[in-house]
């Protein structure tokens, strides 16, 4: 469980927010909301480990892991513009991990055929990721963070640049898919009612501060 | 490529004018003195032991060249693309210094700095040739750094990459074709140098390059000389074949991300780093440059200011300093201006127009004898009698510094998704609309960047418009070695005297455009 | 529509190229085809035109080698005698011009050309580059340089000495005599002394090369080189790195006392020192000396010929020859000419200097080289 405890943040010289606090339990999907601009995503950056923070600590399963760098953490991200590896095909970016891990190539092409099932992209596994739909590269990028098997998945702003239509859909498979794997995640959006269709909690960032 | 553009009948007019002069002004004059001089049993030449082991000696000298220049400027460009820190556009300038310096020059200066058992080695010759190129590559690869988003940086991280497997797994794949290009540049470059193998290889070292002087001018055996300036063109436009076909590029890039990659230095471990790196890079780069000026004012042991006092006060030397001012300014032009049309009709033709990257590569490609000697012997009748006119030597550094100012504008280009300007056109305008508020505003930072390199070139180029006749003042490095070729210590200060002060002039060339470039395109993040 | 677009494209490329290959290829056919009746039809014409040109300002275009530096306004007096402006054109060394002047020989650069030497005066000769001229100041030439264009072929301007030059103080200094002649340079008591320019990428160094032939003649100055090399001799690319770096006797103070120089380097030192030292710091062996030639002549194809005679007169006539000592550091070839006082004090003009036939070394210059290379410089 992810252990978020009176975490201030400085950037670029002014304050977004101090002594934030929040908990997050095991296979927990647990929805962030608040304004554009209110710093919700430098809070997932800080909980991945992409950015210090100033005061507080971060605790998972118990290890402190304020300092730990964040190819260590284990906490797998969703970016908002997805940010697959464009010298890579779709199959590639998802085997990425497994490949950092020297995952023996003939488990790794297991893995990535039934990650990429799961969101209905098998037809695309060879196929290169700049002419992909939004949606289509949005599936990847979860592809791509889950084949790892994360402590905590981190959403950014997951449906935001999407069209409206695909959102229903792109939401319940979502929804779906995490549950069955029981993954621990951390869904950020500033839209309510993104929020409310997955979580098991929607949070305020307003309200963790004190 | 497909763009919009494609549709467009403009870009075969793009293409027109870079392929014209190419072709009029090196093609013609080199294929001219081949056919004119080549004799069959010059072919004899090329199974002489002393030709091999001179093919020999001057590929690997530039492979190692390479080799060097690339180990310095991988990391300078790590930590200048990665990082923001004091004084870095004054590094960025500083490492761009040696390029200009006339090779003499140079030569000179290490001779000045290197123990006397360096002289006349292959070492001290790959040293120098590292200096030369080490600046310029690492601006290359860095303005490709630059375009990574670093958010893919973090992606990897978060996927568990730790910094060096991010370096193997995602960045070095995606400079590659910049480090590539980069590498063949340099390498082309080191070929074919000719200065600084004289003065620093010594006598019992020869590349192709001066083998081809030497039996043009020294021994008059010009059917020979221009036989291994065939062979010089052949082994590099194998290398260059060789090297982009295994580079074709596969994938779309993002343009200049509005996210800078450069973070303020934070820990301790970065900042020993990054200070070391930088240190070295800007001693390496001012040190000759120091050793040159300190020169320029101890002779025999005594200090003096006599040198620069007849520098600042001789007409002649004052009309040389205009005159090179006065080329460089028409040299960047005319080069950022083809450099523009070359690299649009390539990225806009959807790769049919592939050729004009090599073709505009030419001009650094062939040999300087060659292509002077070509002039010389094609344009020789009126009204084409161009053979001492003025303008040619400008159009001679132009050429030259095109290659450089294309492969500046070409891959940012590239790498403009179409994506744009279909938006662009999709709200209403017109492709010249769309050319101009997207290709434009994108490319015009690296259009700047082009113009500073083209300068730079301009300004310290000696070995093409050495071969053309010139009259009245001269431009400065001819100045320089001249001075440097005639008897007497105040005229040799004179020399290191001027050749500080074209460091100095160049320097701040350089760091008003940079300087130029930066606020344009902090306004273009603005809007 | 890619194919299509191809098609145009490599077509369009192919219109271009053969349309300036072909302007390349008729520019060239149209000079050699002046230079047959430029000769024939020219010169009758020549002089009535010349007649009314003199109205119109003639310039002429002189060219030389980048180290020509006479005075400033050394030709003034020859414009305001005879209206004619004289433009110096810079091109390369002396090989460069030879070469140049040989590919563009009857549809030359330039009207005069200053600096072919003898040792490529065969090379010149024999591309035709010049029209003869015999210049009246021609029985005030040095003698001896005469004999060398015995039809008029080139004019001479000046002449010079390439010597060893020695270190005055640094011998001085270990009570050592030094060295007078080539063959004591072989001696183990110049070990590790003397630096040469190599003769492939050097004049002077090139002119010491021919001394040791001329001295040891063909067969024996192979053994004379393998001597010089097991003696320590320091090879290097060209000779501004030799006197400038490596000698110890000027600014660079080197290490070595002993180098190939020219005979007038001792005057510069003195000329050029600030302050000028009391005695000369180097000084000349004239027994190693080669003796240099250099020529002017005009360059076959000119429109300007009888200027170009005019001009040639002047580069002999006494005012001109006299500035070239402290200017270009050669001698006048004039022998009427006066030399400056630091010329007669400083320097020693070797009686019998060593020297070699022109064709000579025309014909074995490259064969001569490849041997020095072998020898020396693997």
């Amino acid at each position: 469980m992810l252990e978020i405890d009176k975490v201030s943040i400085i950037y670029d010289s002014s304050q977004l927010f101090a002594n934030l606090s929040l908990t997050i339990k095991h296979h927990e999907i647990v929805a962030l909301t608040g304004p554009s601009g209110s710093g919700k995503t430098t809070l997932l950056r800080c909980i991945a480990g992409l950015e210090s923070i100033s005061t507080g600590s971060i605790h998972l399963n118990g290890h402190d892991i304020t300092d730990q760098p964040a190819h260590l953490r284990n906490i797998g991200m969703v970016f908002q513009d997805n940010q697959l590896f464009p010298h890579l095909t779709v199959g590639q970016n998802v085997a990425y991990s497994l490949k950092i891990k020297r995952t023996p190539k003939k488990i790794a092409d297991n893995k990535v055929r039934e990650v990429l099932s799961l969101v209905g992209l098998n037809h695309l596994i060879d196929r290169t990721v700049t002419n992909l739909s939004g949606g289509e590269a949005k599936r990847v990028a979860v592809a791509r963070a889950l084949i790892a098997e994360p402590q905590v998945l981190l959403l950014d702003e997951p449906l935001t640049g999407l069209d409206i239509e695909l959102h229903g859909r792109l939401l319940e498979d979502l929804g779906k898919l995490l549950r069955t794997r029981g993954t621990t995640v951390l869904h950020v959006t500033h839209d309510k009612a993104e929020a409310s269709a997955i979580a098991d909690r929607v949070l305020d960032l307003r309200q963790l501060i004190s | 490529m497909t763009t919009i553009y494609n549709r467009s009948q403009a870009i075969y007019w793009l293409a027109i004018a870079p392929i014209v002069a190419i072709v009029i002004f090196v093609i013609a004059p080199v294929f001219n003195i081949f056919v004119s001089s080549l004799q069959f049993e010059s072919l004899n030449l090329l199974r002489t032991e002393a030709i091999r082991n001179v093919v020999w000696f001057t590929t690997w000298q530039s492979l190692v060249s390479t080799a060097f220049t690339l180990v310095i400027a991988l990391p300078l460009a790590f930590v200048t693309a990665n990082f923001k820190f004091k004084a870095q556009r004054l590094t960025t300038s500083l490492i761009s210094l040696p390029f200009i310096l006339p090779s003499i020059v140079v030569g000179v200066a290490f001779l000045q700095i290197l123990p006397n058992n360096f002289h006349r080695t292959a070492f001290a010759l790959i040293l120098a040739h590292t200096y030369f190129n080490f600046g310029f590559t690492s601006r290359l690869i860095t303005a490709r750094w630059l375009q990574i988003h670093p958010h893919l940086d973090d992606a990897a991280r978060t996927l568990g990459a730790s910094p060096f497997k991010l370096f193997i797994t995602l960045t070095m794949p995606l400079l590659s074709k910049a480090i590539t290009n980069a590498a063949l540049i340099v390498f082309t470059l080191c070929f074919t140098s000719y200065g600084v193998v004289r003065v620093l290889g010594g006598p019992s070292r020869s590349t192709l390059e001066t083998e081809i002087y030497f039996r043009a001018m020294q021994l008059g055996d010009v059917s020979g000389a221009m036989l291994l300036s065939a062979l010089q063109i052949v082994i590099i436009v194998s290398l260059f074949f060789v090297t982009t076909r295994a580079s074709r590029n596969k994938f779309k890039q993002s343009t200049k991300p509005t996210i800078s990659r450069q973070k303020s230095l934070q820990t301790r471990k970065q900042k020993v780093i990054a200070a070391t790196i930088i240190s070295i890079a800007t001693l390496f780069a001012i040190v000759p440059v120091l050793a040159i000026a300190f020169k320029s004012i101890n002779t025999n042991s005594r200090f003096t200011t006599t040198a620069w006092r007849t520098v600042f006060t001789s007409p002649e030397i004052t009309q040389s300093i205009t005159k090179t001012l006065i080329y460089a300014v028409i040299a960047m032009s005319l080069a950022t201006l083809l450099g523009l049309l070359s690299a649009c009709s390539v990225a806009y033709s959807n790769n049919n127009f592939h050729f004009i990257s090599g073709l505009t590569t030419l001009p650094i490609v062939i040999s300087a004898v060659s292509l002077g000697l070509g002039i010389i012997i094609t344009f020789d009748t009126q009204p084409f009698d161009w053979r001492g006119a003025q303008f040619m030597l400008p159009l001679a550094h132009a050429l030259v510094a095109l290659p450089l100012a294309m492969r500046v504008i070409l891959p940012v280009l590239q790498a403009i998704p179409d994506s744009l300007r279909q938006a662009s056109s999709v709200l209403g305008a017109s492709p010249r609309q769309t050319w101009l508020n997207i290709d434009f505003k994108i490319i015009r930072r690296a259009a700047i960047s082009a113009a500073a390199i083209s300068a730079t070139v301009s300004i310290g180029e000696f070995g093409a418009s050495s071969f053309l006749a010139r009259r009245g003042a001269e431009t400065l490095p001819i100045m320089i070695s001249r001075l440097l070729s005639r008897p007497g210590d105040s005229l040799q200060s004179q020399a290191f005297a001027l050749a500080t002060l074209l460091a100095i002039f160049s320097l701040i060339v350089i760091f008003v455009i940079d300087s130029f470039a930066n606020t344009k395109s902090a306004r273009d993040s603005h809007a | 529509m890619n194919l299509t677009k191809t098609k145009k494209a490599t077509k369009l490329f192919a219109i271009i190229f053969a349309a300036s290959l072909l302007a390349g290829a008729c520019s060239n056919n149209q000079s050699t085809d002046s230079d047959d009746t430029s000769g024939q039809t020219e010169t009758p014409t020549d002089d009535s035109t010349t007649e009314s040109k003199t109205s119109e300002k003639v310039t002429l275009t002189l060219l030389a080698y980048d180290s020509f530096t006479p005075s400033p306004n050394i030709f003034d007096d020859f414009t305001a005698q005879t209206g004619i402006n004289v433009e110096i054109s810079l091109g390369g060394d002396a090989g460069e011009l030879v070469t140049k002047a040989g590919l563009t020989s009857g549809n030359p650069e330039a009207d005069v050309l200053w600096g072919v030497d003898n040792t490529l005066l065969s090379r010149a000769t024999s591309k035709n580059i010049f029209t003869p001229y015999a210049t009246k100041n021609l029985a005030d030439l040095d003698e001896s340089a005469r004999k060398l264009v015995p039809n008029n072929e080139a004019t001479p301007v000046d002449t010079g000495d390439v010597c060893i030059n020695y270190d005055v103080n640094w011998f001085k200094q270990r009570n050592l005599a030094p060295p007078l002649t080539l063959r004591a340079l072989t001696s183990s008591n110049y070990a590790n002394l003397l630096v040469v320019p190599s003769p492939v990428s050097s004049s002077p160094g090139l002119a010491f090369m021919l001394a040791t032939i001329a001295e040891f003649g063909q067969d024996g100055w192979d053994e004379y080189w393998k001597s010089l090399k097991q003696n320590g001799t320091l090879i290097v690319s060209d000779w501004t790195t030799a006197y400038y770096t490596e000698f110890s006797g000027s600014s660079g103070k080197g290490d070595r006392p002993i180098v190939v120089s020219y005979g007038s380097s001792p005057p510069a030192e003195m000329i050029f020192a600030n302050p000028r030292p009391a005695t000369a710091p180097t000084a000349v062996a004239a027994l190693t000396c080669f003796r240099q030639v250099e020529f002017a002549g005009i360059l076959r194809g000119t429109k300007h010929e009888r200027e170009a005679q005019l001009l040639i007169d002047y580069l002999t006539d006494i005012k001109f020859q006299e500035d070239l000592p402290l200017t270009l550091f050669v001698y006048p070839a004039n022998t009427k000419a006066n030399l400056p006082e630091d010329f007669v004090k400083y320097s020693l003009r070797p009686e019998s200097p060593l020297q070699l036939d022109p064709d000579l070394i025309s014909n074995n210059l490259l064969f001569w080289l490849d041997e020095f290379t072998n020898i020396v410089l693997r």
